[in-house]
């Protein structure tokens, strides 16, 4: 019998436009095709082991779904993302609108980079985009799809759904409910459903918040009206373009990707360099060549080590911070010049590091606690503050 | 397999446990899916043990459905039905409609005439068939209804445990008062009519306390009051009546408490809050351009008002703006002229005006309050004002098409003749509506810039179409 592992991928070619329901004893899907250069295919990916049963021109098959060597695709759980194993979900997105000529090389650039999640236009040539969600499949990194009018829908959602690591960005427009949940209907992967800059996110056939946010502090009223994810899908770029919007300076979009982290947000990098021969990174260029991007690689570092269900807390009002309460801290310091911080900890050992975001340095002391923990800073900017219980 | 016509009503029921306080104890969510979307609604707890899911499917075919439970007994339980096409009638719940306007789900324009009966559902069975008797006839589309009552009332049920001030127990519900309810809200959907209803109020003044339950307390009522009945396609939420004389609640309290509801409403009802007015020294609506607004409920003695408020992107529903009667309170005692007068300057401006009636001298007393009968003037002519306005040619976004019809309401003035500059192209063929005296008479055609001659009586409207 067919093997395919959880999460992974079923491709069956059929005769023409079909739709298939597929049966599992715990979940079923419905699936239809799509027509893939001469021929008509359906994809579909397991969400549970065991054995799938389907129909194809009124003959009964089934498959066996086998063990997941992945992760599987990332689902909203509160006002958080998770994997669909239920690990936590920390993404760190980069914006690429670019074409097909750039995208072998701009794909390296990705594989390289600290970045995990990219958001992609949809080009004119869908089988162009799924090339480029499989190759972003390989290196084990997320494609966000914006999807600008619904011309592609059935088409986009059939040929891709199938991929654990798609996610959905609808451009508002007044029937924004109708082609939400159309796309929910045809996506047998039920991945995650966004508008970018809707003007109301509580509705929910909206998994997330996509949100352009240049004040960062903002994230903390959405999560509260919201209780949903909240995506920072545009805070600024880094760059010298000819915009406010395209021309900050590198210090400026780092600092308001780690302060929207803190806040608890997910925050998308985007860089605007028009001096360069193929043009700025998140226009399509072929490599991102500014500093922010290099930068990231201690925030990757961070989230990678987050410890599960570490959510924004309200006990330090003057600095964002994100917690554990009484065993991990990140706090987040910004544009200010702290001379110190002082902690309120529960009896213990902890592991105290300061981080010095631009800069990109480390400095670790360990440190033992009675009742607070006072950590002393260098005084200059863009500081953060790691704690963590060590016994 | 079991058959739900489309936006018809789903409902599901399990025996679950009786113990303790299964409110608050027990959770209860069920899954439907329809091909891959999913749609998930609250199950609720209906007293002896009995729990229920009721779900409204929008689209046609079969549906799966699957519990997940705090209770082992409630959980995991599956099963499927099919949703048929609408039954005659059944044009799907009310939407907005482009900026300004609202139309059902199939695309039916909705006329919004809505009336107020606060707490009908509270009176004697005679006096509530006696309502619906009267709303069989009359033109209103909407019934703004009050689920909790104030302060003066005594009645035998109440959406809370307990029917004495002081004894009532916020945090247990009465499944019998919810039924009731729910039984009239279908009774107002089989006559077509919307049930607006409004969860807060302020004329409680602590007697009874509900208005101003603990945070928690006030998200429990809610969800349980969306579990119950958002699953009825003519349900709207209006969160509180005048809401700005509840001075135990802010602006964040109601920010939330909205909040709440669009997270419960898997439907996404339409949803609002209506302000009080000491007129004219005191107007503070809500901001409505909020997001989780979906129409602006106003209070507010004056139609031409619409013009301004329509800056906001939304429909200018007035929901009270004086009621026809004779009570001791200004509010109460206009004449059918001047209420109907208020409502073709509020609808011709693109907004839309509700009725009440609110004599006090008569055998039932009265209709704002209990519904019974209609005593009033108005109700005649608005019926005539709704035909006049359902038969305007509109654009697509809802508007008056000015390319096919002009309409001039006159008001309250008495000219003998009026100039129109018109537009450009053929000619618009006039027409002399008299409000009062509810008659259309046809003029002669005009074009561009005209004098129009008029009989020199109030309450006209000139209606010009090509």
């Amino acid at each position: 019998m067919t093997q395919v592992e959880r999460w992974g991928l079923l491709e069956l070619q059929v005769d023409g436009p079909v739709g298939v329901d597929f049966h599992h004893d715990h979940d079923g899907a419905y699936v239809e095709s799509f027509p893939d250069g001469g021929r008509w295919l359906v994809r579909f990916m397991p969400s549970l082991e065991g054995t799938w049963h389907y129909k194809l021109a009124d003959e009964a098959h089934s498959f066996t779904c086998t063990h997941s060597t992945t992760r599987g695709p990332v689902r909203p759980a509160g006002t958080e993302l998770r994997r669909a194993d239920g690990t936590s979900y920390h993404p760190l997105t980069t914006t690429w609108f670019g074409t097909e000529e750039n995208w072998s090389e701009a794909c390296r650039a990705l594989a390289a980079s600290p970045f995990d999640r990219v958001r992609l236009r949809v080009p004119q040539r869908l089988a162009q985009l799924d090339q480029q969600v499989q190759d972003l499949l390989a290196v084990d990194m997320a494609a966000e799809i914006v999807i600008p009018d619904d011309r592609f829908v059935p088409e986009l959602v059939n040929r891709l759904a199938a991929y654990r690591n798609v996610t959905w960005c609808l451009e508002p427009t007044a029937d924004l409910r109708s082609r939400a949940e159309q796309i929910a209907e045809l996506d047998s992967g039920r991945h995650l459903v966004s508008a970018h800059a809707t003007n109301d996110a509580g509705v929910p056939w909206l998994t997330h918040l996509s949100v352009p946010l240049e004040n960062l502090r903002g994230v903390s009223a959405l999560r509260r009206d919201y209780r949903k994810p909240v995506l920072v899908d545009a805070c600024g770029y880094e760059g010298n373009g000819s915009t406010p919007e395209t021309s900050l300076t590198p210090q400026e979009m780092l600092t308001r990707i780690w302060e929207g982290t803190v806040r608890g947000a997910h925050v998308a990098h985007g860089e605007w360099y028009v001096d360069g021969e193929d043009g700025p990174w998140s226009g399509g260029g072929l490599r991102p060549v500014g500093v922010v991007a290099q930068r990231l690689r201690l925030l990757r570092e961070v989230l990678d080590e987050l410890p599960d269900g570490v959510q924004p807390v309200d006990d330090y009002r003057d600095a964002p911070t994100l917690a554990v309460p009484g065993s991990y801290y990140l706090q987040y310091l910004g544009e200010h010049q702290f001379p110190d911080r002082t902690f309120n900890l529960p009896a213990g050992t902890y592991q105290v590091e300061v981080l010095d975001v631009w800069n990109h340095s480390v400095r670790r002391t360990h440190e033992t606690v009675t009742d607070s923990l006072t950590v002393r800073l260098p005084g200059t900017q863009y500081q953060a503050i790691q704690i963590r219980r060590t016994s | 397999m079991s058959t739900v016509e489309r936006w018809g009503l789903h409902e599901l029921t399990w025996s679950g446990p009786s113990d303790g306080t299964p409110f608050a104890d027990v959770t209860l969510r069920v899954a439907y899916r329809f091909r891959n979307r999913v749609v998930t609604v609250d199950g609720f707890y209906d007293g002896d043990g009995v729990y229920r899911a009721r779900f409204m499917p929008d689209s046609e075919g079969r549906w799966e459905y699957v519990t997940s439970s705090s209770a082992p007994e409630l959980d995991g339980h599956r099963g499927s039905f099919e949703c048929t096409p609408p039954g005659p009638g059944n044009h799907g719940p009310v939407g907005v409609h482009g900026t300004h306007h609202f139309a059902y789900a199939d695309g039916t324009r909705y006329d919004c005439v809505g009336t107020t009966c606060y707490h009908w559902t509270y009176e004697s069975k005679e006096i509530q068939e006696l309502t619906l008797a009267s709303l069989r006839t009359a033109p209103f589309d909407k019934v703004r209804m009050c689920l909790l009552p104030t302060e003066g009332m005594r009645p035998d049920r109440l959406p809370f445990a307990g029917a004495t001030p002081g004894e009532v127990d916020v945090e247990v519900f009465d499944p019998a008062f919810f039924r009731h309810f729910e039984s009239r809200v279908a009774d107002l959907l089989e006559l077509g009519v919307q049930a607006d209803l409004i969860l807060f109020h302020p004329y409680d003044r602590g007697v009874w306390g509900f208005d101003r339950m603990t945070p928690a307390q006030d998200e429990a009522f809610l969800r349980y009051v969306v579990a119950r009945l958002a699953a009825y396609r003519n349900v709207w939420w209006s969160l509180s009546n005048e809401y700005d004389f509840n001075h135990e609640k802010t602006i964040a309290d109601w920010d939330r408490l909205l909040q709440q509801v669009q997270r419960f409403d898997p439907y996404q009802r339409l949803r609002s809050i209506h302000n009080g007015t000491k007129m004219y020294e005191v107007f503070s609506p809500y901001d409505f351009g909020k997001p989780w607004i979906t129409h602006q409920s106003v209070q507010h003695w004056d139609g031409a008002e619409v013009a301004a408020w329509r800056s906001c992107p939304k429909p200018v529903v007035i929901d009270e703006i004086g009621y026809e009667g004779n009570a001791g309170r200004r509010w109460g005692n206009l004449t059918a002229d001047e209420l109907v007068h208020r409502f073709w300057q509020g609808m011709s401006l693109g907004g839309y005006v509700g009725h009440g009636e609110s004599f006090v001298d008569r055998e039932i007393r009265a209709w704002i309050s209990i519904g019974g009968r209609l005593y009033g003037e108005s109700s005649a002519r608005i019926a005539f004002l709704r035909d006049v306005f359902a038969g305007l040619p509109r654009r697509a976004d809802g508007d008056v098409d000015p390319e096919h019809c002009v309409l001039h309401y006159l008001g309250d003035r008495q000219p003998s003749a009026v100039d129109l500059d018109l537009p450009p192209g053929n000619p618009y063929h006039f027409d002399l509506i008299d409000t009062v005296a509810m008659t259309i008479t046809a003029l002669t055609s005009y074009s561009g810039s005209c004098r129009i001659p008029l009989p020199a009586r109030p309450y006209l409207a000139l209606r010009g179409t090509r």
